[in-house]
Order: structure tokens, then C-alpha cells, then sequence
């Protein structure tokens, strides 16, 4: 049967190359002859998630934490594989929002274990005797189970305008020069995937996500601001110029913590402060004429 | 490319085509757009606050980290230390309150509690100092932009926590 192969499979996975030869041949055998797997043979582990449901009715109306047992010899090493088989086998009403599967469309950013991480990237903790707990990104209003409403996130990101703009009109249509130099300045900031999970990691961003643009979108904003071939670069410091935008980071650190993709957003903000204060303290040095 | 799909791909670009060198204004009729950001933003909560939506827990279940909890205890003992400012202040112009604190103190020193638990009392008095102090210099570095990285803050946080129990404890020592 299939799934017999596919268990010698995740055991080849975790075992000694010296091992696997061996194991494939007795597993082969007895994958056909043990159909299913036995009591002993199975190795449970209990996830609990968080649930919640928009249509839920009287007494369902308030979220609850649901267990579900999950066998690791059936399954994949990741959470997001143990999420899928839960969908599949004993639950279809899970919801979550999953995609590429290899942690780099930022779609299964949830709260696993305390922290915020990408379910395809997140390796089960194969201890039995703890429970692993998944919940949605923190401090976010929640659609339905896991799934957040991103719709802030998305305008915030917008609000900064992520896009080359220039002022000379000569340029269009003609290739931008980059230096080499110019072009690592942009690493460890491109590679941004948009997941929120250090901007849902950040206290900050919870108290005050109406105001505070968070990590991930101070992170691109000094992206696009430190980029050579953005001509912008007064404007864009400028639109951080108050209270909130960027001066509600306390430099807590835990979005640089919880960043799947190993990004620094703590120090992309720490320069962008360093810009803002260079920039504010050349205005009062020379200020300009108000224009027109 | 036939005819057909040229009129619709133009007709689909509208007035501003990227295409058209003369044409310099930034391209923002994006296909789905309900207006600015701000508007995007402002009905994003009028709609959640409508609703019936949870808010997903947060510091319930967030795992206490070396980051966020070093930052709490730098605003806990800043909050601290603004209030033995305010009472220091208070005994100053508070006729005997100053006197009263000796007495305390004296009292204190005096009674049958252990050397330990004195101990203790002190430390509970002088950590909030140290560790406010080593961390603010950690903090007036990474103003600096430098000893970002994340091993660094965790090389600096461990350090400033050992830091702040030592230069404490040395202070409650000596300071006889």
C-alpha cells in the first residue's frame, strides 16, 4: 500500500545512512504484510490549535483550543505537514492559509510553540509528552482558526510607497546603473517576505498597530530609502516624521528573533533612526524656504 | 500578438501608459485599489470593529525570550526608579520623613531578621539601579546601530543581566 512506503520514507529521513539499507529492506517486507500500522508501532503526538468560528452559534461562539493526535511515523517532519494531515484525515474544517510549502510565500506565518515561525519551516518537536500549541499571529483581529485579517499589514506596507520613484523624467524607460557596492546594501532586506511574523512578535506593534508601521514595513521603507536609484529619499524620511510611525519601536528585539527568514529588522530601524536624526537636525541646520 | 488583445492590453493601461516615455506620472490605478492606504487602513477597523471578531491572544501566549524580557524589566525598574526619585524627593521637603526612613532602617538592622534576609532587601533595592544602568548603556549602543545582530543581544543581554546581580551585590557589600 502506498502510505507503507511513504512511512519507510520518513524513517529513511531520520535515520543513518548505515541503518537505511537495512531498514528499507525490512520495511518493504513489512509494510506489506502490516497494512496498517499497530497501537505500539505509532508515535502520537498531541497539537493543540487554537479555533475559531465566525458562524459558530450560542456556547461555540467564544475561541477553544481543540487537541488533536497526530501519528509522526505517518507524517511529515514539518508543522505545516502535520497541519495538512489533520485537515485530511480527521478535521476538514481546520483552516489555515498555506502555499509554496518550502518557506518562501510567508502564507503559514502562525504562532507555533510560543513564537512566531512558518509552518512549512517549523520541524515538529518529536518529545510525545509535550503538546505542541499553535495559535494565530498574536494581537491580530482572527477570520476564521489560524487565519488573520492582514488587510492593516497590507495598507501599511502600501503607505510607504515600495516602488522606485524618481524625479527625472529622462530617466524612464532607461536601465538604472548600480554599483556593486550600492546593489549589498540592499541584502538582508530584499529578501523580505512579507509573513509578519516580527511585526506580530512586537509588543509595540500589538498595543499600537493602528499608528506604528511595525518592523516588517520599517524594515522596506529604509529598503527603498537606502536604495541609489530612488531619487525620493527626502520624502521617504519625511513620511516617518512623527510620533508613531517609527519612534514606537522601543528596540524590544523580538522581531529580529522571530524572523523565519533570518532578517534583521531591529537593525534596519536602528539606521533608519540614525537617518531621521541626521535629517531633522539638517533641516533646522539650513531650513528650507517653504516651496511655492 | 493579435489586434484584439493590443486594444484590450491598451485599454486596460488607461490614460497613463507606462509604455509612453512622455507619460512621467507614477502609474497608481492598480487593478483591485479601494482607495489610499489611509482609506484601506480606516476600513480595515471600522470593519473589525463591527464585527464579532477575537483578537488573537497575545502575552498569554507568547514565549517570555531574552529580548522581550529584558525590555520589560528595563521600563519595570525605570518606573521604579522614577518613584524612589519621587519619594527621595518627597523626604526632602516632608518634615521627618527622613528621619522616619532612618528609623526604618535602623529598625530593621536591629530586629531578629537574618543577615540574609537584610541581604536580600538591599539587593531588592540596588538591582533595579545596576541592571537599569548596564542595560540603558545597552541600549545608548544600539542607538549607535552596532551590536544588532542577534547573537550579539543575547551576548550583551546575558551579560548585563550577570552584570547588573554583581555590581549589585558588591554595592549592597560595601556599601555599609
Amino acid at each position: 500500500m502506498s502510505s507503507g512506503l511513504r512511512i519507510s520514507r520518513t524513517v529513511l529521513r531520520s535515520s543513518s545512512p548505515v541503518l537505511s539499507l537495512l531498514t528499507t529492506q525490512t520495511l518493504r517486507c513489512s509494510a506489506t504484510a502490516a497494512a496498517q500500522t499497530t497501537e505500539q508501532n505509532q508515535r502520537l503526538k498531541t497539537f493543540s490549535i487554537y479555533r475559531w468560528n465566525p458562524e459558530a452559534e450560542g456556547d461555540m461562539k467564544l475561541p477553544v483550543m481543540h487537541k488533536y493526535q497526530v501519528d509522526l511515523n505517518d507524517c511529515g517532519p514539518m508543522v505545516l505537514d502535520a497541519l495538512i494531515k489533520i485537515k485530511n484525515e480527521q478535521d476538514p474544517t481546520l483552516t489555515f492559509r498555506r502555499s509554496c510549502r518550502e518557506g518562501i510565500c510567508g502564507s503559514c506565518a502562525m504562532n507555533i510553540g510560543g513564537t512566531n515561525t512558518l509552518a512549512c519551516l517549523a520541524r515538529i518537536d518529536t518529545n510525545l509528552s509535550k503538546k505542541t500549541k499553535i495559535y494565530p499571529l498574536p494581537h491580530m483581529y482572527v477570520v476564521k482558526d489560524l487565519v488573520p485579517d492582514m488587510n492593516n499589514f497590507y495598507a501599511q506596507y502600501r503607505s510607504i510607497e515600495p516602488f522606485l520613484k524618481q524625479k527625472d523624467a529622462s530617466k524612464l524607460g532607461k536601465e538604472n546603473f548600480q554599483s556593486v557596492a550600492d546593489r549589498q546594501k540592499l541584502d538582508g532586506l530584499y529578501e523580505c517576505i512579507l509573513c509578519a511574523c516580527c511585526s506580530t512578535s512586537c509588543p509595540s506593534y500589538w498595543w499600537s498597530s493602528d499608528k506604528y508601521l511595525g518592523p516588517a514595513v520599517l524594515m522596506q521603507a529604509y529598503r527603498w530609502i537606502i536604495d541609489s536609484r530612488d531619487e525620493y529619499q527626502k520624502e521617504r524620511l519625511d513620511r516617518m516624521n512623527d510620533p508613531f510611525s517609527l519612534y514606537k519601536c522601543h528596540t524590544i528585539m523580538n522581531c529580529t528573533k522571530a524572523c523565519p527568514k533570518g532578517l534583521n529588522p531591529g537593525l534596519a530601524i536602528a539606521e533608519l533612526k540614525k537617518m531621521l536624526a541626521s535629517h531633522n537636525s539638517a533641516e533646522v541646520a539650513s531650513p528650507k524656504p517653504a516651496a511655492q | 500578438m493579435s489586434i484584439i488583445t493590443r486594444v484590450a492590453l491598451r485599454k486596460s493601461y488607461g490614460v497613463c501608459n507606462p509604455m509612453n516615455p512622455a507619460c512621467s506620472q507614477v502609474y497608481n490605478s492598480a487593478l483591485k485599489s479601494t482607495g489610499s492606504a489611509q482609506q484601506q487602513m480606516d476600513e480595515f477597523w471600522a470593519k473589525n470593529k463591527e464585527t464579532n471578531r477575537p483578537m488573537s491572544p497575545h502575552l498569554t501566549i507568547y514565549k517570555p525570550q531574552l529580548t522581550s524580557m529584558l525590555s520589560i524589566t528595563h521600563r519595570a525598574t525605570g518606573m521604579m526608579l522614577a518613584g524612589a526619585t519621587c519619594a527621595f524627593a518627597a523626604a526632602t521637603v516632608i518634615p521627618g520623613a527622613a528621619e522616619c526612613a532612618l528609623q526604618t532602617a535602623n529598625y530593621l538592622h536591629g530586629s531578629m531578621l537574618g543577615s540574609l534576609v537584610l541581604f536580600d532587601i538591599k539587593m531588592c533595592l540596588a538591582w533595579p539601579l545596576t541592571f537599569h544602568v548596564c542595560n540603558g548603556v545597552r541600549h545608548l549602543i544600539w542607538d549607535s546601530a552596532s551590536g544588532l545582530s542577534l547573537s550579539s543581544v543575547y551576548t550583551t543581554g546575558w551579560a548585563v543581566l550577570l552584570s547588573s546581580l554583581v555590581l549589585a551585590a558588591l554595592f549592597t557589600l560595601v556599601m555599609q
